[in-house]
């Protein structure tokens, strides 16, 4: 057997969870951007707290789609060609979110900014969650033939596991992007920010335990959690703990630790296989039956062993340059408008 | 088989316009030496329209690749007929065909009476430094 297939495995599971840390707290900004920002100046801070983060962020998921394509393309095929329509929704909610940034703060007028507000918002709602069910739905298993095909139809896709797998990450989102605020913003912003964590915390919590058990019963036959399921009822805990005691930066830690145990529980839960089959297990998707030649694999791993650094490096200099906080009084002193964004864009 | 047709004009939209893009650098290289560059209305004029050009190639490029491959989707292994995916149903590509283009075409439009409005506003004068306490940022949304 190729090592390099099991290693490539956990490459993408490792890219799924570095996109849910760290695109996981732009969902959960985009979510609560008009909740932590009461006036126009505070949303458009709250925005500018990932304005230059989110699209690297989403880099992840392109990468964690195109590395399934290059290492596994039976898994690819099965997969969006199996979740067609919801990946179209999922394309659909991620363009306009993105969009949202952009043109918000490119006209002055009430409605002009209420409908981007509301988009992003919906936007970085659907997108966790379509994402989260298609990931439970791997898990959970979906009528799949002996061809490797999908058989359902659009509804087959929404099992109740896999939605209360989206539901779960859109609370986990949701305290991400909150504890995030709380270290991004200042003042009333910070504090509204540390409110709204402490009134997600236990949702998130109890969301995350359910889940867990949930996983635990469907992928495993022993009674113990395994370590990361662990892991991520502990870290879960630690975070309602860590938000009521208003220590910001290990509540961000802890929700972090949160998202990458819960993601990380779906792929060592799956593995070996990548997509089970309700219809039979002899018809499940694995690492082995999905896999590219060795050759594939041998150039991958060369192009990531290049590529991989020089991209983390690019990402970590981006946070560091925008490590700052963003207070509301940036955009409130010199009353940007049209005019602001005009003169910068122009660099005049 | 290919499209004559497409295959044809893709080729030449592409290339001719590449070296008409080309011919407009150099224009405006001309006119920096002249220092002529912000006052010259014909250049500014095709400059400004010049902006259509890269998306006519684009479209043209892609039309002679994607085309000019038929009948492979990839060159001398696979043909497309073998490539469409058994489970997407017709019904499927309408909805998702729709949707995209309903998107881009809200998109686009709000993307041109913006661009459309910016054009026509007068620049605002630039705040001396000492006017505002802080820097703005350097990126704003």
């Amino acid at each position: 057997m190729n090592h390099l297939v099991p290693f490539w495995f956990i490459v993408i599971a490792i890219l799924w969870t570095g996109f849910f840390i760290l695109e996981g707290f732009d969902f959960g900004v985009g979510m609560l951007h008009t909740a932590v920002g009461t006036d126009d100046a505070s949303r458009r801070a709250a925005i500018n707290t990932i304005g230059p983060l989110w699209d690297g962020n989403e880099v992840w998921l392109i990468v964690a789609a195109a590395a399934i394509f290059a290492a596994f393309p039976r898994w690819y095929a099965t997969m969006f060609s199996g979740l067609y329509l919801a990946m179209v929704l999922l394309l659909a909610a991620l363009i306009v979110r993105g969009v949202a940034f952009e043109y918000r703060g490119k006209r002055d007028g009430i409605r002009w900014r209420r409908t981007w507000d509301r988009l992003l918002t919906v936007g970085s709602v659907l997108a966790p969650l379509l994402i989260g069910i298609a990931l439970g739905d791997l898990l959970h298993g979906l009528p799949i033939n002996s061809n490797q095909d999908y058989t359902g139809s659009f509804w087959d896709l929404l099992p109740p596991y896999a939605v209360f797998t989206g539901i779960t990450l859109v609370w986990v989102c949701l305290l991400h992007g909150a504890t995030f605020l709380s270290l991004k913003t200042t003042g009333d912003m910070r504090q509204r920010a540390g409110v709204i964590a402490r009134r997600v915390a236990p949702v998130t919590g109890a969301f995350v335990l359910g889940f867990v058990i949930w996983t635990h019963v469907t992928a495993s036959t022993t009674f113990f959690l395994n370590p990361v399921e662990l892991l991520a009822v502990l870290a879960a805990i630690a975070a309602v703990w860590l938000v009521y005691d208003h220590r910001d930066g290990f509540a961000f830690a802890a929700t972090t630790v949160t998202m990458a145990a819960c993601i990380v529980s779906i792929f060592t839960g799956l593995y070996p296989n990548v997509m089970v089959s309700s219809t039979s297990k002899a018809y499940n998707l694995t690492v082995h039956n999905t896999a590219s030649g060795p050759y594939s694999f041998k150039i991958l791993t060369i192009v990531a062993i290049i590529f991989l650094p020089v991209v983390l490096a690019y990402q970590v200099w981006t946070y560091y340059v925008f490590r700052r906080r963003v207070s509301a009084d940036d955009f409130r002193s010199a009353s940007p408008g049209e005019g602001d964004s005009l003169r910068r864009d122009l660099h005049v | 088989m290919p499209n004559v047709f497409i295959q044809y004009w893709g080729m030449r939209v592409m290339a001719y316009l590449g070296v008409v893009v080309l011919l407009i650098g150099a224009w405006g290289l001309w006119l920096i030496r002249r220092k002529e560059l912000a006052t010259s209305r014909v250049f500014l004029w095709v400059a400004v329209w010049g902006a259509v050009l890269p998306f006519l190639m684009n479209t043209a490029g892609w039309l002679l690749t994607e085309s000019g491959r038929q009948p492979w989707i990839v060159q001398g292994i696979m043909l497309t007929k073998n490539g469409i995916s058994p489970t997407v149903s017709t019904t499927w590509l309408w909805i998702s065909l729709v949707v995209f283009i309903v998107l881009y075409g809200i998109l686009g439009t709000v993307d041109l009476i913006l661009m459309l409005r910016y054009s026509r506003k007068q620049l605002p004068p630039a705040r001396a430094d000492s006017e505002t306490d802080a820097p703005l940022p350097a990126v704003q949304y």
